[in-house]
């Protein structure tokens, strides 16, 4: 999944490089508008829907924590 | 009781006295009391509507935790629905009073004119900081529903937190989180914190008396008479005009900031050098920064994720393209948030087109970013070209003068006038003495110029991380004093509080 996520956020946001950090939030890599882009991004292509519960820094830090939720929503 | 005032500083240093002499475990109460008594100098009208949203809040809050099990009985029942019933009966109870606040008279003299056909005038009670502290009520129950805060027990500590004295006025806008344990823990005596508080609050006093005060006389004299004239006039005003909303806003800011640090509460920030953004996105994530933080987790996020605005993004994926699609989802919460901002700031139909101003110039360089980076690529256009920053952030300013055009002068057809005679060409008033006849002298004018260039040295020192409080606690002992009581007297001698000029009132106390 994690490599799904990392190809797919890649392809759309050529100008991240997602694997730079741990804290992609928290460093200011992404910001607010990114961030909506990856949630629509994320919701199309794998067809979840992803509660603002679910929007907090754990979850977007990383493309591990960004591969976590989609697994977690896919099995909801 | 304004914040420039003799009754002010007089009401801190009596509240620090109290303060830090008052057990540890009681200053939160005296913290309390004295933010109290200095909203009951607004009025009493005023205690009413901040009681009432302060019940509202409380009650509210411990009953979604109930309902969704993160207070009292432990237990894993989660009655989600019922508690967003809660959070909607609350949000219009609250939203109601603020709209009573901020349209209630044109309402009420609309309705008149209607039912009894004739004008009528209306008076109607405007809470001071009702904005403010509505926000905060309102992003502390979401919060609470969503299960990212937990509901405070206590009501003493929440009405602290709505009501805290320096941010009620103007804010900055807390959050409930991070902001309720600092002002319910007792903090300790801490000269150094002490000192870094008095001087931020003077640095603050300096920029709305010295600055904002002195640019407001020639500002007013130039828009209140804004037929006499014209072309340059109108460019020097504006400019002015920026830097007045700037120095006074962000002048209480430090003087809230700097008088909450000496309690040991530290407030978030809401400026960090605004005119040095390099596009309009960054500039508002540098000016006020606790509203846009609450539009954008309360408003912008919640409708990212709202299914009908993914159903829509769904359906231009599907038919225009991926990236349309995504930008889709992007741009209906910004539009939605920028016709809030605007009216936020004020009701006027002016006001509706300053936020589709700028949400409309935000939303455009969203969706040509893709273009713009083709083009700084093959122009060799990176960020590290110092030419190429400075005259993005000129492009900045300029975005920003507009802004202010459209809202200054109070309708949009006197903007409108005002921005066609700005092109006149006049450029013999910059050498015949006309700027230092707009309502103030030459001195007033050299002063203003002086102090500004001041604020632009110490804005690109904190610009490069420069911690000039502490640079200057490392001069030795004489010259440390000697600059201390220099900025005092700066403030007492080029300060305005001439006759007739009213010091007292900061622009964004009436949002």
């Amino acid at each position: 999944m994690e490599e799904r996520v990392l190809e797919l956020l890649s392809e759309e946001f050529p100008e991240i490089d997602f694997t730079s950090s741990e804290a992609l939030v928290d460093d200011g890599i992404l910001d607010s508008m990114t961030i909506t882009g990856i949630i629509a991004t994320l919701s199309m292509e794998f067809g979840i829907t992803i509660p603002y519960e679910e929007i907090v820094e754990e979850n977007f830090n990383s493309i591990k924590g960004l591969a976590a939720m989609v697994e977690r929503l896919q099995n909801q | 009781m304004s914040f420039v005032s003799y009754e002010f500083i007089g009401f801190v240093f009596a509240l620090i006295l109290l303060y830090f002499i008052s057990p540890v475990k009681v200053r939160c109460y005296v913290l309390l009391a004295g933010s109290v008594f200095f909203y009951y100098q607004s009025g009493w009208q005023g205690m009413i509507f901040l009681g009432v949203a302060a019940l509202i809040t409380y009650a509210s809050a411990l009953a979604m935790g109930k309902l969704r099990g993160t207070v009292g009985v432990k237990t894993t029942e989660d009655h989600r629905d019922s508690a967003f019933v809660v959070l909607m009966i609350s949000l219009l109870f609250l939203l109601a009073m603020l709209l009573y606040a901020k349209i209630g008279r044109q309402v009420t003299e609309a309705f008149g004119k209607i039912l009894q056909g004739e004008e009528i005038t209306a008076s109607v009670i405007v809470p001071l900081g009702i904005s403010y502290y509505t926000f905060a009520a309102v992003g502390y129950l979401a919060d609470v529903y969503w299960k990212k805060d937990r509901p405070e027990k206590n009501p003493f500590k929440l009405v602290l937190y709505l009501c805290y004295f320096p941010q009620i006025l103007q804010g900055p806008i807390p959050k409930h989180k991070r902001l309720a344990p600092l002002l319910n823990e007792g903090h300790r005596f801490d000269y150094e914190r002490v000192c870094f508080g008095l001087q931020r609050a003077v640095w603050g006093f300096f920029k709305k008396l010295v600055i904002a005060d002195r640019l407001a006389i020639m500002v007013n004299q130039v828009f209140d008479h804004y037929l006499n004239y014209t072309g340059l006039i109108f460019v020097f005003g504006l400019v002015g005009a920026v830097f007045q909303l700037y120095t006074d806003f962000s002048g209480c800011m430090d003087i809230a900031l700097g008088v909450s640090e000496v309690f040991g509460i530290t407030l978030e920030e809401n400026f960090r050098r605004p005119f040095f953004a390099t596009s309009a996105a960054e500039f508002w994530r540098r000016w006020h920064i606790t509203l846009g933080a609450w539009f954008k987790d309360y408003v912008y996020m919640p409708l990212s994720t709202a299914p009908w605005v993914m159903e829509i993004g769904k359906f231009f994926r599907k038919h225009i393209s991926k990236s349309a699609g995504r930008n889709i989802v992007t741009t209906i919460p910004l539009l939605v948030v920028w016709i809030l901002t605007g009216l936020w700031h004020g009701t006027g139909l002016d006001y509706v087109v300053w936020g589709l101003y700028w949400g409309g110039i935000i939303i455009l360089s969203t969706w040509l970013t893709p273009v713009y980076r083709k083009l700084n690529k093959r122009f060799g256009l990176t960020d590290d070209l110092g030419w190429w920053r400075v005259l993005r952030q000129l492009r900045t300013f300029g975005i920003y003068m507009v802004g202010r055009l459209l809202t200054l002068p109070g309708n949009l057809l006197t903007s409108r006038w005002i921005g066609r005679k700005i092109f006149t060409f006049n450029p013999w008033v910059l050498f015949d003495g006309t700027l230092f006849n707009l309502g103030w002298d030459m001195k007033d004018a050299w002063a203003a110029i002086i102090a500004l260039l001041i604020l632009w040295r110490v804005s690109v020192l904190q610009e490069r991380g420069v911690q000039i409080r502490k640079s200057v606690a490392a001069w030795p002992l004489p010259l440390r004093w000697l600059f201390y009581y220099g900025a005092i007297f700066a403030v007492l001698i080029f300060g305005i509080y001439g006759s007739g000029f009213n010091a007292s009132s900061f622009v964004y106390m009436n949002y």
